[in-house]
């Protein structure tokens, strides 16, 4: 009984949040609660909607009745009694222990909240390294190449951007790995302990593609902004060209790339996956590789989200701070 | 027609990334009829050898045949990207353009999907869905199409919003035609260009997205010929057999390279508000 009440009431803030105003700080965050409900009701419905048994996929379908038993026990799919769970219980279950904080790892029968939290900080680091380094390139990049439109540093800054975006994270990252640390043998290979001389790799594998995302967009927003008819009046009442530059063109492009390099973090976060594989770095994305690995699913729901909800926070940051430097927009009743 | 014909043939990128897809194509469709599937198991013999001295492209771990693995996986990619493109469009579409036209509870219930499965950034839903279910081409299409449709039915919402306001939609309505056939004949052809330039980049996502699950050992069983399943060989193996990595590594860079380029061609030849026309 319970249990439908929670799932009802868990259905209804997802949908009923589609009526709140996300103009307010207020209604962002409900919005942002409520898209994270769903994301629970997605990660512990899989479970039953995908076609296939999980069961089967996890033991093989030559396993024993008694360990097919214990491992539905241990997803929640049914109960000591050995009865099948209705889906609500299911839910229940798995948003109480969530809750409590007490999902335990199938393999090392550790609570998956402490792995996470200890394996969260270096993913951190790395993709904060990635973002750095997107940053301080891309939007340099973008303005440049705006700058010298339909010339030779246009089209070669454009052409890093289309390759930057093409080469993939697991394409460059063993290239690095190739002319870095087995032939040059500048850079530690794998792993997390040279500290930082571990980090400049993964990280360039990381940031290399978003830098290219960002010179994209950086330089299609400045070619747009150049255009309009505000740098035309500013140009026409003499103001100093590095004015207009600096003050009118460059603050108003930099608009949309703020956008993107929150909605990228996220993206960094996930892609972190591969990175790691390939470097042995051992953040979060590792840790999710290894639990899918050993179908540890407890520990591949945590991490799946975790990953989700630090996105959801992110965004929630990018829109004030897009509030804060846009005066077109407000978010959280500020009024200018 | 013509003048869409010419516009294409004007415009040079484009031209590229058409050249590189039918290429891509052609070798994807008539490659393994000349490789011959011979190479794709393993041969103990030739664990390992380097290129060169007659051994074609070399071999991977237990003597596959980089070469025969290459042109199957390139079938393998396109294929795969095809099927998934093709039934995200289908489900976006579809439930893209009912939202736009009609609104009302069912757009606000679909919006909210969209939104959970926005949720999940990058491939973090896919991976997720293709970790609870056993590794087979069947699942990677699932995980992917479950996720594919969302860009799809956005933008079509978008697009069907904005136009059913439209003068010739109101005439339509007003000479009596049913709400199905206003949608079908007189809104969705002007979805078809923003839907094909999102395919053609949505293609290069696919692709590379195929090739991280394999890479990660979730996307198509072990032993199916694939790029990511080579490049995981050579990462596996870099110290040894560099070459293991570099081959399947440029063929993916090329095609979704080709991809973008096809799309931003694509993209300034179909969109009127572009410069060129």
């Amino acid at each position: 009984m319970i249990a439908w009440v929670i799932l009802f009431v868990s259905l209804a803030l997802v949908l009923l949040s589609a009526k709140v105003a996300t103009n307010t700080l207020a209604g962002r965050v409900i919005s942002l609660g409520a898209v994270l409900v769903g994301a629970t009701l997605v990660v512990s419905g899989s479970l039953r909607l995908v076609p296939g048994d999980p069961i089967d996929h996890i033991l093989g379908d030559q396993a024993q009745s008694s360990s097919r038993e214990l491992l539905a026990k241990d997803l929640g799919l049914i109960d000591d009694n050995g009865k099948r769970v209705s889906f609500p219980e299911q839910y229940k279950n798995f948003i109480t222990s969530l809750f409590s904080l007490d999902i335990k790892s199938f393999v090392t029968r550790r609570s998956t909240i402490d792995m996470v939290a200890e394996r969260l900080p270096y993913t951190m680091v790395l993709a904060l390294c990635a973002m750095i380094i997107a940053v301080m390139l891309g939007p340099l990049f973008g303005v440049l190449a705006s700058l010298s439109y339909r010339r030779l540093p246009d089209h070669l800054f454009s052409l890093f951007a289309l390759v930057g975006i093409s080469v993939p994270s697991f394409f460059l990252g063993p290239l690095l790995l190739l002319v870095f640390a087995i032939r040059l043998k500048l850079l530690p290979i794998s792993g997390a302990d040279d500290g930082f001389f571990s980090l400049v790799l993964p990280s360039i594998a990381m940031g290399t593609a978003l830098a290219a995302m960002l010179t994209r967009m950086s330089r299609a927003s400045m070619l747009e902004v150049l255009s309009e008819d505000f740098i035309r009046t500013a140009k026409a009442k003499g103001l100093a060209p590095h004015t207009v530059f600096f003050k009118h063109a460059l603050r108003n492009a930099l608009i949309p790339v703020v956008t993107l390099v929150g909605l990228q973090f996220g993206v960094v976060l996930a892609g972190a996956v591969v990175t790691e594989k390939i470097f042995n770095w051992p953040g979060l994305g590792l840790l999710l590789y290894e639990s899918i690995q050993k179908l540890d699913m407890p520990l591949v729901q945590t991490c799946v989200l975790v990953i989700a909800f630090i996105y959801g926070l992110i965004n929630l940051i990018t829109d004030i701070v897009y509030g804060l430097i846009d005066p077109r927009i407000s978010i959280g009743g500020a009024k200018k | 027609m013509m003048r869409l014909k010419s516009r294409i043939l004007k415009h040079s990128l484009l031209k590229v990334g058409l050249v590189i897809f039918i290429t891509i194509a052609l070798v994807g469709i008539f490659g393994p009829l000349l490789v011959g599937s011979g190479g794709i198991g393993p041969n103990l013999s030739h664990h390992l050898l380097p290129p060169g001295n007659g051994n074609s492209l070399g071999f991977g771990v237990n003597g596959i045949d980089v070469l025969t693995w290459l042109v199957y996986g390139a079938r393998m990619s396109l294929m795969i990207s095809l099927l998934v493109t093709l039934s995200s469009i289908v489900i976006g579409t579809t439930v893209g353009a009912i939202c736009g036209f009609y609104g009302g509870v069912t757009d606000a219930i679909a919006m909210r999907i969209i939104d959970i499965v926005l949720a999940f950034p990058g491939l973090l839903l896919v991976l997720y869905l293709a970790a609870v279910m056993p590794p087979s081409m069947f699942t990677l299409i699932f995980a992917m199409s479950a996720t594919g449709w969302v860009a799809y039915a956005r933008l079509v919402r978008a697009r069907v919003y904005e136009i059913k306001n439209r003068e010739f939609v109101v005439a339509a309505m007003a000479l009596g035609a049913s709400s199905f056939r206003i949608l079908v004949r007189h809104i969705l052809p002007h979805v078809v260009g923003p839907v094909i330039v999102q395919a053609s980049y949505g293609l290069s996502v696919i692709i590379l997205a195929e090739a991280s699950l394999t890479f990660l050992g979730l996307g198509l069983p072990i032993g199916t010929p694939s790029w990511g399943g080579l490049l995981d060989q050579g990462v596996a193996n870099l110290f040894t057999a560099p070459y293991l990595a570099v081959f399947p590594g440029l063929f993916i860079a090329i095609t979704v390279l080709g991809f973008n380029f096809l799309g931003d061609g694509l993209r300034d030849v179909l969109d009127p508000r572009s410069p060129i026309n």
